[in-house]
């Protein structure tokens, strides 16, 4: 525990006062922003989808399984080696890997959204349809309210998924937690057990902690019976 | 900086050698590993849906511990951190004979198992309970109940997670590249160090996951519609 208390400053927030911001805080920091960024995305792509003009919708659907086809490793790679060199610009590690996760789980959370979607009952697109509301605002204010309400327990285990996977990162070597983690453990060599035990523990708490938000919301908004209460008759 | 890429690379021996060898580790981790997934994804989801308390216990708390950490932190959690709790004499005994697969192995399964319990819990929570309820009220046990009447059903609600997490086992895979794992991502960044070609290997192997995933997508369609049209 001694090699984990004398690393902490480091490990929480990397370099920070003296170089960039890193360790837990970029982490957190990490997976703020992308999560408010995909769920965007992730509603952008829904609508695309679903958009009642061919070529855009099957654009969006075969971007949206291109991106889900490949490992996130890979697609980050792709972001980081190949987008700057074609589009002629430059990005910091950092903004190739944010935008590779936002599109990546952006991807993920459209087709939450548009399973959400695509179960409103009929008779509200009917009565959508009916009052004149043209495809985006029939969206906006009848049926987008009511999907993602629906979907609100797997975008949490999405957000959950978001939050783990920024660790990913690190292999562009970014120092956020994960990165931190491996060059505390290969300062200190002999103490590996105990550094990412305390690791997988701050991961599993800040998961569970979401993962508890998305139980309580289940819990709300579902009415069926749960099957461990059925007992056998006697 | 130009773009001067050469796609014909991608069909030379080097990259084609590379691509016979990476497949080979990723399909092994990939189907051990999905094999082991699948055992202890149902036990811990008949925990889960168990009526006794310290069963539904031990099927939460093994869901909880494995979805709420990340792989890559599992991977080197038991690749460099497990072999200290043994005398240092013992260390080339354990990195010897392909360490880092057998961990690679183990920690996908474990994580992917407890997503497939979720896949098998919700299947028998929300789509089939009125099912059991009736049974119940045949007169079937619980135990008859699950087995004679909930299970059978399952086939195509648990489908489509299934096919899934498949697909998510053979991504998560390529995480093993981080501990020395010779898979696919693992040798196009070999080629990209050596040549300078990344994109073009790299190119390559997402083709080679595009097509592995693609088949695996397929082949759980059609599970999915022979189980309907039964």
């Amino acid at each position: 525990m001694d090699v984990v208390l004398r690393n902490l400053p480091f490990l929480l927030k990397g370099t920070f006062p003296d170089g960039p911001l890193g360790g837990l805080a970029l982490t957190l920091y990490l997976s703020l922003i992308v999560g408010a960024a995909s769920l965007c995305t992730g509603i952008l792509f829904a609508l695309a989808t679903l958009i009642p003009y061919r070529p855009l919708r099957w654009l969006a659907r075969g971007g949206s399984m291109l991106i889900r086809g490949v490992p996130s490793l890979a697609f980050l790679f792709w972001m980081y080696f190949l987008i700057p060199r074609l589009l002629q610009i430059n990005l910091s590690p950092l903004q190739s890997a944010g935008l590779a996760l936002m599109l990546y789980h952006g991807a993920y959370m459209g087709e939450d959204i548009r399973g959400g979607i695509q179960a409103v009952a009929k008779g509200q697109w009917e009565a959508a349809r009916a009052s004149g509301l043209g495809f985006l605002s029939m969206m906006r204010h009848v049926i987008l309210p009511q999907a993602i309400r629906a979907v609100i327990p797997a975008l949490v285990n999405r957000f959950v998924n978001l939050f783990m996977y920024t660790s990913i990162v690190s292999v562009l070597g970014i120092l956020e937690f994960t990165r931190a983690s491996i060059l505390v453990n290969n300062r200190e060599l002999i103490y590996s057990l105990q550094i990412f035990g305390f690791v997988g523990l701050v991961y599993f708490s800040f998961c569970y902690l979401i993962s508890l938000g998305g139980r309580y919301l289940e819990r709300r908004w579902s009415w069926a019976p749960k099957i461990t209460t059925l007992q056998n008759a006697t | 900086m130009r773009p001067n890429i050469d796609w014909s690379f991608i069909v030379s021996a080097r990259v084609l050698d590379a691509l016979a060898q990476g497949l080979k580790v990723t399909l092994t981790v990939v189907l051990v590993a999905g094999l082991l997934a699948i055992l202890i994804g149902s036990a811990v989801a008949l925990l889960q849906v168990s009526s006794h308390r310290a069963a539904q216990r031990a099927g939460r708390i093994y869901v909880a511990l494995f979805r709420n950490i990340p792989l890559l932190i599992l991977l080197f959690f038991f690749y460099f951190g497990l072999p200290t709790l043994l005398p240092r004499s013992h260390y080339p005994l354990v990195y010897s004979d392909h360490y880092e697969i057998q961990i690679a192995i183990i920690a996908v399964t474990l994580v992917s198992a407890a997503f497939i319990a979720e896949v098998i819990r919700g299947g028998i929570e929300t789509i089939v309970v009125g099912q059991l309820e009736s049974a119940l009220a045949t007169g079937l046990s619980r135990r008859q109940g699950l087995q004679y009447v909930v299970l059978p059903q399952l086939g195509p609600t648990v489908l489509p997670g299934l096919s899934n997490e498949a697909i998510n086992i053979v991504k998560n895979s390529s995480f093993a590249m981080t501990i020395g794992v010779t898979e696919l991502i693992w040798q196009a960044q070999q080629i990209e160090a050596d040549t300078f070609r990344g994109f073009e290997a790299m190119t390559a192997v997402t083709l080679v996951f595009l097509l592995l995933n693609g088949t695996i997508f397929v082949t759980f369609r059609v599970l999915e519609y022979a189980l309907r049209a039964k």
